[in-house]
């Protein structure tokens, strides 16, 4: 899938001059840009996050996911292993699994009732040898050349990933330790717990949206919210951290204080003033001190994943997309099997700034739609990314884009721009 | 005069039918009559029943509630409607829970909700929200509440559910559906008021819009 570019999809367009200083718009609305990234990017060489472990506990278990546009459906097989099949029928193609999550001990597509086992096998084809000596399958018909299309996983302290790519390095190779460093202070092996889903539709590219937290020049303006009360701001101890591939990044901070000083005077948005009526939504308990000063990290993972810690709300974001101007956000907001009643009240209280009515999140998806209605009119026109320079390098602050240049230096070798 | 004349040569018939005429009105007349007692003695009968608080007064209170949820459920629709955000608080008491959940969590008793609000408080916070500190393109709302249901009365406090569809309009856009589902409330009477003291807004879709300004 990730090798030879289709010939089909010959793309007319040139990067402007300045390389990674700018984004041309045309790669948040050209169909023909979007269905290479759904064949070399999402299909491709790439780890995607599909789930986590917990929501899959049992044999059988299954639930329904995608990988980009792909649908796919992540499960357990009898013998405990995770897989990951495409949630495509080896027959006609017809999208099989009918159940948002489940238990099951085979798949069955309703159209022909070809049925297979969990691990995508093929062990059904009802009117194999035909019907009173008439019809039925070719005598060569194999069936273990009919099974659904199996992914690679790699499964890492409770959360899973899979490739439509086989022969993959695995997944500390491919994310590198930069990124493994971060997962790993989230991901420490405890057992997580589900506390819900949040699932919403922005009417804007994906990148849009994975650009948005590799961008911490917007946080420390746009979210009064997060400035106000120091969650994530330019002027407090932060960093931005880009893997040497460029694909992936953090961007770090530690929580400030709310005041008005010499250094934030340009933060408009900082209120001084602004009280919280019932306090207790936001008194976040400092559950990362052993594993750092920061007390915020936004990571990146090329290309579907963004992990949130933010004081004590975690929540892994998976990026789905169906079409170049619109994609999907969907949350699954955790804990830890040994949080207290306490620890999981606080991380639902503290929810309330991220989801489709977060008060820091409603900031972003108003801003990115309104992105999209601006980039997808003038498709010839480009971005302009030189805060902090031209440069790619790591920086001990957040007056900077370079993760958003990092990025799309990666990205224009990989789509071949 | 020709018509007079046929008027004239037909009045024996219509004096036959004028007599009948008479004769059933006094039929009637008798017939009303002890209708009308009985109805009287219905109303005197329900109003003694009232008194000593039987089964027609039930239906009654009933009524009454049933009326007053309708206003309750109509006015807190409005408020968010027409703008008087700041008034949202004022449907419930001081120690409230108001939670918008999706159905898929709810189902699957996950608890987090897409706005989860605790005490007049955390109420007051998501109106500041609204008011002063998101970023959001202006829209108008439209709640559209029916099928209010009293599930059942336990201590004062009364378990209701009614279903709602909440209906957004963005500048430059034909109106779309914003949320639908289901309300789980109980409600409880302070100052011959009825409160919100758990307002539960369990939404179909799991799948929502780009952002929930305001609440549900």
């Amino acid at each position: 899938m990730a090798s030879a570019l289709p010939t089909h999809n010959q793309i007319d367009r040139k990067w402007p001059e300045g390389g990674h200083t700018r984004i041309p718009y045309w790669v948040y609305s050209d169909p023909k840009v979007f269905q290479r990234e759904m064949d070399i990017i999402f299909g491709g060489r790439t780890y995607n996050y599909v789930g986590l472990e917990c929501e899959i506990p049992n044999p059988g278990d299954f639930r329904r996911t995608f990988i980009g546009d792909k649908p796919v459906i992540f499960t357990r097989d009898m013998d405990g292993s995770v897989r990951v099949v495409a949630n495509r029928c080896a027959h006609r193609g017809v999208k099989f699994c009918y159940q948002e999550h489940g238990n099951a001990k085979e798949f069955i597509c309703p159209y022909h009732q070809w049925t297979y086992d969990l691990t995508g096998k093929l062990i059904g084809v009802p009117f194999r040898r035909g019907v009173k000596k008439q019809g039925g399958m070719p005598d060569d018909f194999k069936m273990e050349d009919h099974g659904l299309e199996a992914l690679k996983v790699e499964v890492r302290n409770g959360v899973i990933f899979a490739s439509f790519v086989h022969d993959m390095p695995s997944l500390e190779e491919y994310f590198g330790p930069l990124m493994m460093h971060y997962f790993n202070r989230v991901f420490d092996g405890r057992k997580l717990t589900v506390l819900g889903y949040s699932r919403q539709r922005i009417r804007a590219n994906w990148k849009i949206k994975f650009e948005n937290i590799k961008d911490p020049y917007h946080a420390s303006l746009l979210h009064v919210f997060l400035v106000s009360f120091g969650l994530f701001r330019a002027d407090t101890p932060s960093k931005v951290e880009n893997d040497p591939t460029g694909l992936h990044a953090i961007q770090a901070a530690t929580r400030g204080e709310q005041k008005v000083t010499s250094e934030n005077l340009d933060i408009r948005n900082l209120d001084p003033d602004l009280k919280l009526h019932n306090p207790e939504m936001l008194q976040p308990y400092p559950e990362w001190v052993n594993k750092g000063t920061e007390t915020v990290v936004m990571h990146t993972f090329f290309p579907n994943l963004i992990i949130q810690q933010q004081s004590n709300t975690v929540a892994m974001r998976q990026i789905r997309c169906f079409k170049p101007g619109e994609m999907e956000l969907h949350w699954t907001f955790f804990g830890y099997e040994d949080d207290d009643e306490a620890m999981t009240l606080r991380r639902l209280r503290q929810a309330n700034l991220m989801g489709p009515a977060g008060f820091v999140s409603v900031d972003d998806s108003e801003v990115m739609e309104s992105a999209q209605s601006g980039v997808q009119a003038y498709p010839d026109d480009a971005a302009v990314v030189e805060m902090g320079g031209r440069g790619t390098e790591n920086t001990a602050h957040m007056v900077t884009e370079s993760s958003i240049r990092a990025f799309y230096k990666a990205y224009r070798e990989i789509m071949g721009f | 005069m020709a018509r007079k004349a046929v008027k004239r040569k037909k009045s024996p018939a219509r004096k036959k039918a004028r007599a009948a005429a008479k004769k059933a009105a006094k039929k009637t007349a008798l017939k009303k009559a002890p209708r009308k007692t009985a109805k009287k003695v219905a109303k005197k009968k329900t109003a003694k029943a009232k008194s000593s608080a039987g089964p027609a007064s039930g239906l009654d209170a009933t009524l009454k509630l049933r009326l007053e949820l309708e206003e309750l459920y109509a006015a807190y629709g409005a408020t968010l409607d027409y703008g008087k955000i700041d008034e949202w608080p004022d449907f419930f008491t001081d120690d409230c829970i108001y939670k918008l959940i999706s159905r898929e969590n709810f189902d699957l008793g996950l608890p987090l909700g897409t706005m989860f609000a605790e005490k007049r408080g955390g109420l007051e916070d998501r109106v500041s929200a609204v008011v002063k500190t998101t970023i959001y393109h202006e829209r108008a709302i439209t709640h559209l509440i029916t099928g209010i249901r009293v599930l059942g009365t336990k201590g004062g406090t009364i378990h209701a559910t009614a279903s709602y569809v909440v209906l957004e309009t963005l500048p430059n856009q034909y109106t779309s559906i914003l949320n639908s589902g289901r309300y789980d409330d109980k409600i409880v009477r302070k100052g011959g008021k009825l409160l919100f003291r758990e307002k539960l807004c369990i939404f179909d879709s799991a799948l929502v819009p780009a952002s929930i300004i305001y609440p549900i």
